[in-house]
């Protein structure tokens, strides 16, 4: 083994949070463009232009969000099964919602009929607007602690409902990601496109970028009221993965702790700030490639400051505190984290590659021209 | 080991599938080359428009779209303007070339039959299509060709369409006639008929 | 305890979601290929004809693809949500094999699909190539770690229970992914798909050679898949035949319910071809045997005997009454107990752990349990054997028809003028055969492994998760509604595209627009 069980651990919380960060970065700006479609394509070729914009490397995009829950599943398989069967119906209608966006995609435009893609186009809002609000509900939900426990044999029990996830700061939370990502998706389509799309994309970049650092702020706010938790027993970094052998410590404002351990930390949040800041700036002075890189630096320093906060925490619970996930209680075997770590060390950078030299190939604006060219081969 | 077996499946389905469709295109190379062609104007001869013509005859009444045969005839023009063998084959080559110009590759067919009369058969077309295609055809050899001695070149020609309910020839294939004869003694007798308005 | 309504929804809803999934995804595996092998005529030859063949049959494969993403992010999320106990339980091992399909695979293929389709402008011959092949090795790795997992739940090597975290967790990673039972599995799997999308490709080229249409274009079609497909459905049958002869091995209850073997006989055994097979009296009635062949084929010798029920239920007797011996241990273990003695005495009894835990249906305390509850556990501690019987003889029915079908295929489009209506008829009505070779053989694949999630560690009812009656029948008849109204709209896409056929491409040189001169 090349690093020890503990440095495995961390380095695994790091490349959980690259995926999810990689999920808002690139499929992200997708789901944006899902919400704002409606609103910034008048006419059925502005629509066109608008999802074939996003269309070739948008199921691509997606992947970063399969393979987040796949690696969550693979490096933290106890956090997975927890998430996923405690959020159950927030789940459940996101992944409905996922549904309607390979179909949307696909199927939009291979029928001539008015009432046909219009249908669709409200599909593909749908698809986007669910995930991009349910994700930062989840992520609420995680911050707050989640009301699940362990029975003696590991099973695990929720006790919470639809209604329990959809608490004040959970939307809170929620609306900020949704902001988020139009933001992100307004950027992308004013880099994408020319004349009047260009114009309510440049307008959309501005309102919503406000936006999404106003709520920010304001759930950062929130952050001092809510519970945060901290592990008072002694921690075994190198022991086996047993996460109700623990004492957890809950209490308001404690999320802020890791900020005075590491002063440095705060960096993060200011980056999102001063990024956002700049998006505005480039956006506003027709510079939509380097205001893409300002917003991909903002996105990922949102989530990067709840996850930052959270450490070591993945998954609390608001019941039993003892039961909660951590980074050193929950994660697989030294085995698999070792195995796990080579792939990704070996595919990610070769990943990274191949979907920048697919980007390069695509670069350039999507025009009208473009759309009524090539009328039965694209999307 | 059975992923190496995997590789290697894939690798030989894979080669079987093209070296199947590359023979098929093999055979239909050696098919085309011992075809009849025509010397001079590297069109099909009359044989070998022939099973051509039944093909697309049969085709037609499968796929239940139409089939529209021309008949072009410069034998008149010959007499009338008294061209020389060379000076003819001359014009008969530039008449060619413009036509080419109205023939789909690998749809269309285009044969010489006779010294001076050609067929023209367009699958799926219509008569009206056909019509137009008639016309533009007259029309470009007229603008762009001239014999030796300048004088622009006029065909004559006829055509008709072959559908499943096609009257005109219904009489003759009751009596035995094939669709395909049928059907070139229609284009044929309206091309003369043209020469004589 | 969890109750076995909710335990009967998961089980219905994962199966409801997996063999709807399964309907798009062999399409997409052989397709994917299909494609490459055009593409690569077109650039080897030239000849637009290629061209346009790898982007009608690419649209079809389009309108497939986009259902496959979308039931394949039901399966991703399914484990969590309603296996949760599953994904704590095996996750170290299983999760793996799904994470590195997300690295190795669908990244490759979802990101080269979209150029496939947008970048034939944009790209040279040879790049656009390198892609239909890149998406064609993306659809069939994913396929290879989905089934090293599913293998691994055959036949779980390479891993142990360990006390501490009351898990699996991963021994050999070479083991797990070199395990038998998933080579073969991913073998005989991506055959069947390339099985499928070759009869797929023969039936449409044969209905539009039926009508007289396209005919350079149908033929090439026709003649590719002829060729493929004849490769695909041999292979599938040798790694059918392999599939059953690692189940002698590895899996001796669930071959043993395929055949309707009650009882151990005589090697060689005699092969049950039809009958009534009765899961109570312990025998087949109307049973037509064929001698000698059972042990031929399962075992590949004459002197090695086919396990029978009768004797894997008395053997399974004694694996739980070791695992109710083990399951007391591990109590011992958990409540804090180090002594030697116990841990040693609990990895030699740990194998039989699995068996212990059948009883948890009947008695939380397992421990605990009368004789009664341990009969009930030993009956049902093989599967049912009627729905695998029949289910397995017609997936095996279906593949020997595709076989004479591809082999007539390649004949017909080898002898030139032999383009029979009679040989093209044939190809149109295998369409639907395929489809039920692969859901019958997945069912048998799943179905023959119960009670067991994990084969001998973890019965299937134990892994459901914690949830309430409501939430499963929400679930479920979202998922089925939702599914159905899909299949619908992409069945309708479907067959427009097939009507038009490669006119939909609007290249002004086929059936549709022959007609439209300018």
């Amino acid at each position: 083994m090349i690093f020890d069980y503990e440095t495995f651990r961390i380095i695994w919380w790091v490349f959980l949070g690259t995926l999810l960060i990689g999920f808002a970065v690139m499929g992200g700006f997708d789901l944006g463009v899902g919400v704002l479609l409606p609103f910034l394509g008048k006419t059925d070729e502005e629509r066109r232009v608008i999802i074939n914009s996003v269309g070739p490397t948008w199921e691509g995009n997606q992947v970063w969000f399969v393979m987040a829950g796949g690696a969550l599943f693979a490096a933290w398989p106890t956090a997975y099964a927890v998430s996923f069967s405690s959020m159950y119906f927030a789940l459940l209608l996101t992944l409905f919602a996922l549904f309607l966006r390979p179909l949307g995609f696909d199927y939009r435009s291979k029928l001539p009929s008015q009432k046909w893609r219009a249908n669709w186009d409200r599909a593909l809002f749908v698809g986007g607007f669910v995930p991009a609000l349910v994700f930062g509900v989840a992520f609420g939900n995680l911050l707050k602690g989640i009301p699940f426990h362990f029975e003696g044999d590991m099973r695990i029990v929720y006790f919470g409902s639809l209604l329990g996830l959809l608490n004040p700061f959970s939307l809170l939370v929620g609306l900020t990601s949704l902001s988020m990502f139009v933001m992100h998706g307004a950027v992308f389509l004013q880099l994408k496109t020319l004349e009047d799309i260009n114009e309510r994309a440049k307008k959309s970049v501005l309102i919503f970028t406000c936006l999404t650092l106003f709520l920010f702020a304001i759930a950062g706010c929130c952050i001092t009221f809510i519970d945060g938790y901290h592990i008072s027993s002694e921690i075994f970094p190198n022991g086996p993965s047993n996460p109700i052998a623990k004492s957890v410590k809950r209490g308001a404002g404690i999320w802020l702790d890791n900020y005075g351990h590491l002063p440095a930390l705060w960096a993060v949040p200011a980056t999102a700030f001063i990024s956002g800041g700049l998006t505005i700036v480039m956006s506003k002075i027709n510079r939509p490639g380097t205001a893409f890189v300002f917003s991909c630096i903002t996105v990922g320093a949102i989530v990067l400051t709840g996850g930052g906060s959270m450490f070591p925490f993945i998954v609390p619970s608001s019941i039993s505190a003892n039961s909660s996930l951590t980074v050193w209680d929950s994660s697989s075997s030294l085995n698999t984290l070792n195995m796990m770590f080579w792939v990704t060390v070996i595919f990610l950078p070769l990943i990274l590659l191949y979907t920048s030299w697919v980007f390069r190939v695509l670069r350039g604006k999507v025009t009208v021209e473009y759309i009524r060219k090539n009328d039965h081969t694209i999307y | 080991m059975w992923y190496f077996a995997w590789i290697l499946g894939v690798l030989l389905a894979c080669s079987l599938g093209i070296i199947n469709v590359l023979r098929l295109e093999a055979q239909e190379a050696l098919d085309n080359e011992s075809l009849m062609i025509d010397p001079l104007t590297q069109l099909l001869t009359k044989e070998s428009v022939l099973e051509r013509l039944y093909e697309k005859v049969e085709n037609s009444k499968r796929n239940e779209k139409p089939f529209s045969l021309l008949y072009l005839s410069l034998t008149d023009f010959k007499k009338q303007h008294q061209l020389v063998e060379h000076e003819m084959d001359t014009t008969l080559l530039k008449v060619v070339a413009s036509i080419k110009h109205d023939i789909r590759a690998e749809l269309d067919i285009a044969a010489r039959v006779g010294d001076d009369d050609f067929i023209l058969a367009f699958p799926g077309v219509s008569l009206q299509t056909a019509e137009i295609i008639a016309s533009r055809i007259k029309q470009h050899v007229f603008d762009n060709v001239k014999t030796p001695n300048d004088i622009a070149v006029n065909i004559a020609l006829g055509f008709v369409e072959y559908t499943d309910h096609t009257e005109a020839i219904a009489d003759e294939v009751a009596m035995g006639m094939s669709e395909v004869e049928a059907l070139l003694n229609i284009a044929i007798a309206k091309c003369f008929e043209s020469t004589m308005a | 305890m969890i109750s076995d309504a909710v335990v009967e929804l998961s089980r219905w809803q994962f199966a409801v979601t997996t063999l709807y999934h399964f309907l798009f995804v062999p399409l997409t595996i052989g397709l994917s290929f299909l494609l490459a092998i055009m593409e690569s005529t077109y650039v080897m030859t030239g000849k637009e004809v290629y061209k346009d063949m790898t982007q009608f049959w690419g649209k079809l494969f389009g309108i497939n693809f986009a259902l496959g993403v979308t039931t394949g992010l039901t399966m991703e999320f399914q484990f969590g949500m309603n296996w949760s106990y599953f994904s704590h339980y095996v996750g170290d091992v299983f999760g793996a094999p799904l994470a590195i399909e997300g690295l190795m695979a669908f990244f490759m293929e979802s990101t080269f699909v979209g150029l496939f389709f947008f970048g034939w402008d944009k790209l040279s011959r040879g790049q656009h190539l390198t892609i239909t092949w890149l998406v064609a090795l993306g659809s069939n790795l994913s396929a290879l770690w989905i089934l090293v997992a599913n293998g691994w739940m055959q036949h779980p090597v390479g891993a142990e229970f360990n006390y501490e975290t009351l898990r699996m967790e991963v021994t050999s990673f070479g083991e797990l992914i070199f395990n038998p039972a998933a080579q073969v599995k991913f073998v005989h799997t991506v055959a069947a798909g390339y099985t499928t999308a070759s009869a797929f490709v023969l039936a449409i080229s044969a209905f539009y050679m039926l009508k007289g249409r396209d005919a350079a274009f149908s033929q090439r079609s026709y003649t590719i898949a002829a060729g493929f497909g004849l490769a695909a459905v041999l292979s599938v049958l040798v790694l059918g035949d392999e599939s059953g002869y690692t189940d002698g091995e590895v899996q001796k209850a669930k071959l043993a319910a395929i055949e309707a073997e009650w009882h151990t006989e005589e090697p060689p055994a005699a092969f049950t071809l039809v009958g009534f097979p009765d899961q109570e009296a312990m025998e087949t009635h109307h049973a037509i045997r064929i001698p000698w062949v059972l042990g031929l084929i399962g075992t590949r010798s004459t002197d090695t005997p086919v396990l029978g029920l009768h004797e894997i239920l008395q053997n399974n007797r004694v694996h739980i009454h070791s695992g109710i011996k083990a399951y007391g241990l591990l109590q011992k273990l958990r409540e804090g107990d180090r002594d030697p003695s116990v841990i040693a005495e609990f990895e030699e009894l740990k194998q039989y752990l699995g068996y212990g835990l059948l009883l948890k249906r009947y008695t939380e305390k397992v421990v605990d349990a009368t004789d009664e509850q341990i009969e009930m556990a030993v009956k049902n501690s093989i599967p049912q054997v009627a729905p695998l019987f029949w289910s397995f003889r017609v997936m095996v029915a279906s593949g020997l028809i595709m076989l004479i079908v591809f082999v007539t295929a390649v004949i017909a489009s080898s002898i030139r003028k032999c383009r029979k209506d009679w040989v093209l008829k044939l190809s149109l009505y295998t369409l639907p055969f395929p489809w039920i070779a692969c859901e019958t053989g997945w069912f048998v694949a799943e179905f023959g492994r119960q009670p067991w999630a994990i084969a001998e560690v973890l019965p299937t009812f134990l892994g459901a998760s914690s949830l309430t009656e409501w939430d499963l029948i929400l679930s479920l008849s979202g998922y089925i509604i939702l599914y159905s109204i899909f299949l619908v709209i992409e069945m309708f896409l479907m067959m427009k595209y097939i009507k038009l056929g490669p006119s939909s491409l609007h290249k002004q040189r086929y059936h549709f627009e022959l007609d439209g001169r300018s």
